[in-house]
């Protein structure tokens, strides 16, 4: 596997969200603007990268990888776990509109499933350089994913995207265009189960698709010979 | 040898937990301040929609149920505007709201800062108008049609604001700090003149003592311990005057003001010289009615003391 | 009194852990296909959720505030909670074998269950008392096992029904979540209506 192929590996063919379905509590919760789904990637880039490299540093080195296998788990936990208070305090220091709008899902970051999946599953048995690359691949598919589902319930609910602070993009010349108002719904909780079962059955009707016209080509190839 | 390697895993962990909770405290004594100042910026933001943060002196007090936020003029430390942070219960969780209030007791404005209603119910109390316009009378009070709940929580903010408000600007602010100690002061006559030069009668009266010392059996100087009530507690004095009616030298021997504010009244300087000229009369701002404990004392004072020099005590 | 009726009835309804605070997300749609893995799920999740909010209060209260270490309350929280479904499986399997027969093969997926230390975190958050903390956990803790059970019935018929073949699975699964949370959003009027 090429590194390029391990980095894009993460955002397509086993995007956490869309394909494993991994981390589903963020991806419906921090999702009513695209502005805290950004923040939320940006906390889960920082805390994966970094647990993803320093997991595979100390399993890297046999002596000690040794010694923590017995305890691996708690090993991962606690490694995480610092990473994501760390996130925490910078937020709540530099970033507190943010803070606090994401509020108890920072710290909750700690049993997202895809980083301690990835640190067991990857990072343990894999060289340093290709965990941060593994890590960066998957925070950032699962970034893409967040971002794509933020994207769909905030332009749908309040007809607006809010990018960063100030920086925002007001749609509603559409809803206007087709005289309707925004559908409030989407920025509810209900909201956020629609939108998400939508994306994931498009994806799914969409890969169908894919898969259909692969068999498709086969049997060509085949009935050629 | 595989106990042994438990324990050296054990130690491991034990190590590395250790090393993240230095790293975690490192990193906290690096953002702690910053944390610490931006919270306020966030809380002072919301003030800023109403006044001038600038302009004024700030002060926090915290109660059970919400914090006041004093703005006092730089000039005389007058209380010129409050703005108070209530919180009551919702529909989902507490709604939370400020609520500016001027002098004068007219509402400058106020605004939700923390709700978690239904949406497009209860929600609509962000930003409403309730006609809520003089801090002390919630009668004007406008709610909003179908979303009961939710205006009752805004409504009970107005109520507890209504039923402080007034007596916040008198100096009532502070009754809910917990109240300290009494200052309470051994006082005799030694404190003010020689009793050993003087032959000492007491004399008791309405409002408190009299003590008379005489020279060759005439009046020389007159002490008066006089007790009134102040805020919450009685305030005793003991005021000295002179045959000439100047006043020697007055003491709080006892009182139990608000902490802060009536306990000014202790140590200070009213102005008072001659017994029977309240004019000159300094009062305190902000402390309002321990000040006018004072006065009264020294009124109760003013009035007799020409006549108590005079003989009338003999009657 | 009245304000543990309310801290349990929106804990149980309006603030209702899987439908609007989007916590055990993972079980809810993992373990929901069986009534009887719904319903093992759900009492394994009251019970770890009881024991470590308690402990966790406890120690934050009594421990991290005390020495002036609140800051590592996540890492705190997170081992505690990973040591006590360690400690309540090895005891389950020891005491009552017919009880750890019943809950023991979900014990392990609650580690990561997000709704556990969720709640642990909120007790925090929302300043709640010991006894409102127990309130609080124990209805949030009802309100996960009525509505993964709930969900799970449904799901049961789900099978059986034409959905589109995009759809099969998860999707279906949220989008009958949606409703649910629509149901459960506008149960909130009983409050207008007690009051």
């Amino acid at each position: 596997m090429t590194k390029k192929e391990n980095f894009l590996k993460g955002i397509f063919k086993e995007n956490p969200l869309f394909v494993a379905l991994l981390g589903m509590c963020p991806s419906l919760a921090v999702t009513t603007s695209v502005e805290n789904a950004l923040g939320m990637t940006i906390a889960v880039v920082f805390v994966m990268v970094l647990s993803n490299f320093l997991i595979s540093l100390i399993m890297s080195n046999e002596k000690l990888a040794a010694l923590v296998k017995p305890v691996r788990i708690p090993v991962y936990i606690v490694v995480i776990a610092t990473l994501v208070t760390i996130v925490e305090m910078l937020m709540h220091a530099y970033l507190i509109s943010l803070y606090k709008s994401l509020g108890i899902f920072i710290p909750l970051i700690v049993v997202n499933c895809i980083i301690l999946g990835r640190a067991e599953a990857f990072a343990a048995e894999n060289k340093p350089t290709d965990s941060i690359i593994d890590g960066l691949g998957m925070a950032l598919g699962f970034g893409v994913a967040i971002l794509i589902v933020s994207i769909f319930r905030e332009f749908l609910g309040t007809g607006l995207l809010t990018i960063w602070g100030d920086l925002q993009f007001d749609l509603n010349f559409i809803f206007d265009f087709l005289r309707i108002s925004p559908l409030g719904m989407f920025t509810q909780p209900a909201g956020a189960f629609i939108s998400l079962g939508f994306i994931l059955a498009i994806i799914a009707a969409v890969s169908a698709k894919r898969q259909e016209k692969q068999i498709n080509q086969v049997k060509g190839v085949k009935a050629n010979v | 040898m595989k106990n042994n390697n438990g324990l050296i895993s054990g130690l491991v962990l034990l190590s590395l937990g250790l090393i993240c909770g230095l790293l975690l405290a490192f990193v906290n004594e690096l953002t702690v301040e910053r944390i610490e100042a931006e919270e306020l910026r966030l809380k002072f933001d919301a003030i800023e929609e109403f006044y001038d943060i600038a302009n004024y002196d700030l002060e926090e007090i915290v109660l059970e149920n919400g914090t006041i936020y004093v703005l006092k003029s730089q000039s005389n430390s007058e209380i010129e505007h409050l703005v108070y942070s209530f919180r009551a219960k919702g529909y989902g969780e507490d709604v939370e709201m400020l609520v500016a209030v001027n002098k004068d007791l007219s509402v400058e404005g106020y605004t939700v800062t923390y709700q978690n209603e239904s949406p497009g119910i209860g929600t609509k109390i962000v930003g409403n108008d309730f006609n809520y316009n003089q801090a002390d009378d919630v009668s004007t009070f406008d709610s909003i049609g179908g979303a009961t709940v939710s205006s009752n929580a805004v409504k009970a903010i107005f109520t507890e604001v209504s039923e402080r408000a007034q007596s916040d600007f008198n100096g009532g602010l502070y009754d809910d700090e917990p109240i300290d100690e009494p200052n309470e002061l051994e006082i005799t006559v030694d404190d003010f003149y020689d009793s050993d030069l003087f032959d000492i009668e007491e004399v008791e009266i309405e409002q408190g003592t009299i003590y008379i010392l005489r020279q060759d059996n005439q009046i020389e100087h007159l002490v008066y311990v006089i007790s009134t009530p102040g805020y919450h507690d009685q305030i005793e004095m003991f005021v000295a005057v002179n045959k000439d009616l100047s006043v020697e030298d007055y003491i709080v021997s006892y009182s139990n003001e608000n902490e802060g504010y009536g306990t000014k009244i202790v140590d200070r300087d009213f102005n008072y010289s001659v017994a029977n000229d309240l004019s000159t009369f300094d009062s305190i701002s902000g402390a309002t009615v321990s000040s006018d404990a004072v006065r009264h004392i020294f009124s109760i004072i003013a009035e007799r003391t020409e006549d108590d020099f005079g003989g009338g005590l003999d009657d | 009194m009245s304000d543990l009726i309310a801290i349990a009835f929106s804990a149980f309804i309006l603030q209702n852990i899987i439908l609007t605070q989007f916590l055990g997300i993972c079980p809810f749609i993992g373990v929901s296909t069986k009534r009887s893995s719904a319903l093992g799920m759900g009492f394994a999740v009251i019970f770890v959720m009881l024991i470590s909010s308690s402990i966790t209060w406890l120690l934050y209260h009594y421990v991290l505030v005390e020495f002036d270490i609140t800051y590592l309350r996540t890492i705190v929280f997170i081992l505690v909670i990973a040591a006590l479904v360690q400690m309540v499986e090895t005891f389950l399997k020891k005491a009552s074998p017919s009880l750890y027969k019943a809950l023991g093969i979900y014990l392990p997926l609650i580690t990561t269950n997000c709704a556990i230390i969720g709640v642990a975190l909120l007790n925090i958050s929302n300043e709640y008392n010991f006894v409102q903390m127990v309130v609080y956990t124990m209805f949030i803790g009802l309100g996960f096992l009525f509505v993964i059970y709930i969900f799970s019935m449904m799901r049961e018929k789900l099978d059986h029904a034409p959905v589109p073949k995009a759809f099969k699975g998860a999707p279906i699964a949220l989008i009958v979540a949606a409703i649910l949370a629509i149901i459960f959003t506008r149960f909130g009027g009983l409050i207008e209506w007690i009051s």
